[in-house]
């Protein structure tokens, strides 16, 4: 009944999906001929994407360092200073790269700038959260036996926090990085840099050859920094250094600690140059933007009948492909987790699967929709909800091979097929873990839909970029705080659900 | 050496933890502290080094009045009084050398300490106080690599480098099986006697207390019920302080 509801807010139907076929099919075949003689230009791009995403994960990191150390509540030199800074980063939060990146091009004009800050944005605020995570779960106990040498608090920072917090900045730089690279992809479709802008390109002049180029040569890059970014965790896990003797761990420490300001003084600069930032352009960056975020601050009320229309939209996309995203993982995972797979082949087969489906952002899929089913939600949906089974598939068979053999094996004895065992044994078993999988695909899903409108996928994106575009900056902040409103009410919501599974 | 006067600590406004406690600890001692679990043992000996501030009362420490010094001046006084915890709270990710010259933190300088810079005597007696508690051949591994019983141990090396004249330990063995628990309890002994560090020690376990501390403290309910010697602690008084 629901999905039905749903299926008809996001204007699904069938006949259009089936007379897309023909018209999808032809965009496949053309791409089968990628334009291998476009390579050279796409390689420029992919590798300014690259750049992109480095130097503001980075950015991002190392600005998330100082700033964790001032806002965790245990730690804070004043309660109520990290207690406002929290809230107005919870707000932030909320607010999709792609929007920060389109707010930023209208204050800094086109160019891979804009989208390096908006990228460092989400990088500095997704390594905050995971910093201050850290920071509030260390115990008092932990504070209190190096306060108990007599060390000062700057002492107690770098000897009991730091160390730790060091540690976790690479993996947390990874997180992120792997995070950032897939925005970037999608930074250019509002003119903030990168590959998204001969892409956005090629789909409007109908190069479907060059559109296979890019996407291939963007599957292998994912591909590429996946793998890489998962080698160098592992060294850097792994990795121990012999020590010949104390005078030589004494100046290998000596080194290491000059050397790391160093290094981290050297990259500041190198980012600073890499982005040829003039003061100049600073300044009217600057007063323009205290002139939008001025104007946005005198929210436009009367504009909500878009607000409430659009929000209602991208949440019907968001549920539509929840709902449909976890049929399908419900069904894949089986087939894809090793230890209940009908064969090694079938397991290997469908994780390459699920691994395509979730590579590309689902702005990049719903771009492939509009091919088939027109420009409009129902493109959203379509792509929103294989991005949702490709990841719900992967989070989810991995949750099944992690089971305990027994579990599966209690249900085999009885003399039941894998199928049957799966079904009432260890689907029943795992369904808690399952569902809040679900919720956090659920909260995931809002803040992507809210982006779709973008290109005109449906929902609250489209109103959004319109009045970005003129500037209609009354109506902007209007939109902002209803989509954040949105956002928290549905994270706390997610947030009580989960609790109750459990 | 060690005089505490008429203590007495509230918890958020309501809970009472320690009330009207005075004892004095001669230099050298080993006492023991023992009591039913929220008789205020762990808020005792963190009053000492005012980790826990209290309410009411007076500590000193040879001539100086802990509640009266400048925060300066009670880094200085901490790094006389060694720490030891029940669950170690050693730095996981630093190596067990690097935890060991946490101690001796206090001897440096502020830009010293910024930039991490620690003597060759530093390292060296660092590494005596690991080979005191015969770990120097674990000196660079990480901390979270240790067994519990090591990373005890690691603690009270650290402890050590401080150079204090008292150590207090707060249910220092609880997590530890019996033969390691003795083990640890043996390094108490050995710094109490060769070193003539005074220990104040909190313990659970009765038999432990008997077994190696000079004196007896028994509190309940945040007062204190017994003080005086092993010989002293009859059944009489366990039921006291434990009924």
């Amino acid at each position: 009944m629901l999905l039905i509801f749903i299926g008809y807010r996001v204007e699904f139907s069938l006949g259009r999906m089936l007379a897309g076929l023909p018209g999808m099919a032809d965009l496949f075949r053309r791409m089968a001929h990628p334009n291998f003689s476009y390579m050279g230009e796409v390689f420029e791009k992919i590798a300014e994407t690259v750049e992109i995403a480095i130097l503001s994960s980075l950015t991002g990191v190392m600005l998330a360092i100082p700033v964790a150390l001032l806002t965790s509540e245990n730690i804070s030199p004043n309660l109520y200073l990290s207690k406002i800074l929290n809230a107005v980063f919870a707000f932030f939060r909320t607010i999709p790269s792609l929007i920060w990146a389109a707010i930023l091009v209208s204050i800094f004009s086109i160019g891979k700038f804009p989208g390096m800050i908006a990228l460092s944005i989400i990088a500095f605020l997704m390594s905050l959260k995971l910093f201050r995570e850290y920071i509030e779960s260390i115990n008092e106990n932990q504070l209190n036996s190096t306060r108990s040498v007599g060390a000062s608090s700057l002492e107690v920072l770098r000897y009991c926090v730091l160390p730790n917090m060091m540690g976790m900045a690479v993996s947390v730089f990874f997180i992120v990085f792997e995070t950032n690279i897939r925005s970037a992809t999608v930074l250019g479709l509002v003119g903030a840099g990168g590959i998204g802008q001969i892409m956005w390109r090629d789909l409007n002049h109908l190069r479907y050859d060059n559109l296979a180029t890019i996407i291939l040569m963007l599957f292998a890059t994912i591909l590429l920094i996946d793998a890489l970014s998962f080698m160098v965790r592992k060294f850097l896990q792994e990795y121990s250094p012999k020590i010949r003797s104390l005078e030589h761990y004494r100046k290998r420490k000596i080194l290491k600690s000059m050397l790391l300001p160093l290094i981290f003084a050297g990259l500041v600069v190198g980012i600073i140059n890499s982005l040829n930032i003039t003061l100049e352009r600073m300044a009217v960056g600057f007063r323009q933007g205290s002139q939008i975020v001025f104007r946005m601050l005198q929210v436009d009320f009367s504009y909500y009948p878009r607000l409430f229309e659009g929000i209602f939209e991208s949440l019907m996309i968001a549920v539509f492909a929840t709902v449909v995203g976890g049929f399908f993982a419900i069904i894949f995972s089986f087939f894809a987790a090793y230890n209940l797979a009908p064969g090694k082949l079938v397991s290997v087969g469908m994780k390459g699967l699920i691994n395509v489906m979730r590579t590309f952002p689902p702005i990049i899929m719903a771009i492939i929709f509009f091919r088939g089913v027109g420009p409009g939600p129902l493109a959203g949906a379509l792509a929103l909800s294989i991005y949702t089974t490709g990841v719900l598939t992967k989070m989810y068979s991995e949750v099944l091979e992690n089971m305990p053999e027994n579990v599966r094996d209690s249900v085999l004895v009885t003399g039941a097929t894998r199928l049957e065992a799966y079904r009432h044994g260890i689907f029943p078993q795992t369904f808690a873990n399952f569902v809040s999988l679900l919720l956090y695909r659920m909260e995931s899903n809002i803040r992507n839909s809210a982006i779709l409108g973008i290109i005109g996928a449906g929902g609250i994106g489209t109103a959004l970029t319109m009045n970005i575009n003129w500037r209609n900056w009354e109506r902007v902040g209007l939109l902002l705080l209803g989509v954040s409103i949105m956002i928290i009410l549905i994270d706390r919501l997610s947030n009580y659900l989960r609790h109750k599974v459990k | 050496m060690l005089k505490v006067e008429n203590l007495q600590v509230i918890y958020d406004n309501k809970t009472l933890a320690l009330e009207d406690v005075s004892l004095t600890v001669g230099e050298g001692e080993f006492v023991g502290i023992i009591g039913s679990s929220g008789s205020g043992k762990s808020t005792l000996l963190k009053c000492i080094n005012l980790l826990v501030r209290p309410t009411k009362g007076k500590i000193y420490l040879d001539h100086w009045d802990l509640m009266s010094l400048s925060s300066k001046g009670l880094r200085e006084i901490r790094r006389e009084i060694g720490f030891i915890f029940q669950d170690y709270n050693l730095i996981d990710r630093s190596t067990v050398i690097d935890n060991v010259l946490i101690g001796r933190l206090s001897y440096k300088t502020p830009f010293q300490s910024l930039f991490r810079i620690f003597s060759q005597d530093d390292y060296e007696r660092a590494q005596k106080a690991l080979s005191y508690v015969a770990l120097e051949e674990k000196m660079y591994e990480r901390a979270d690599q240790l067994s519990g019983g090591q990373k005890q141990r690691v603690a009270i090396a650290k402890t050590l480098c401080q150079r204090p004249k008292v150590m207090l330990a707060d249910e220092p063995v609880a997590s530890l099986d019996r033969a390691t628990a003795h083990l640890i309890m043996e390094y108490f002994r050995r710094a109490n006697m060769k070193k003539n560090i005074t220990i104040l020690i909190n313990l659970h376990d009765v038999e432990l207390a008997k077994k190696y501390c000079s004196r007896i403290i028994g509190l309940k309910k945040g007062k204190m019920v017994f003080d005086g010697k092993v010989g002293d602690l009859t059944d009489d008084v366990l039921k006291r302080i434990y009924a």
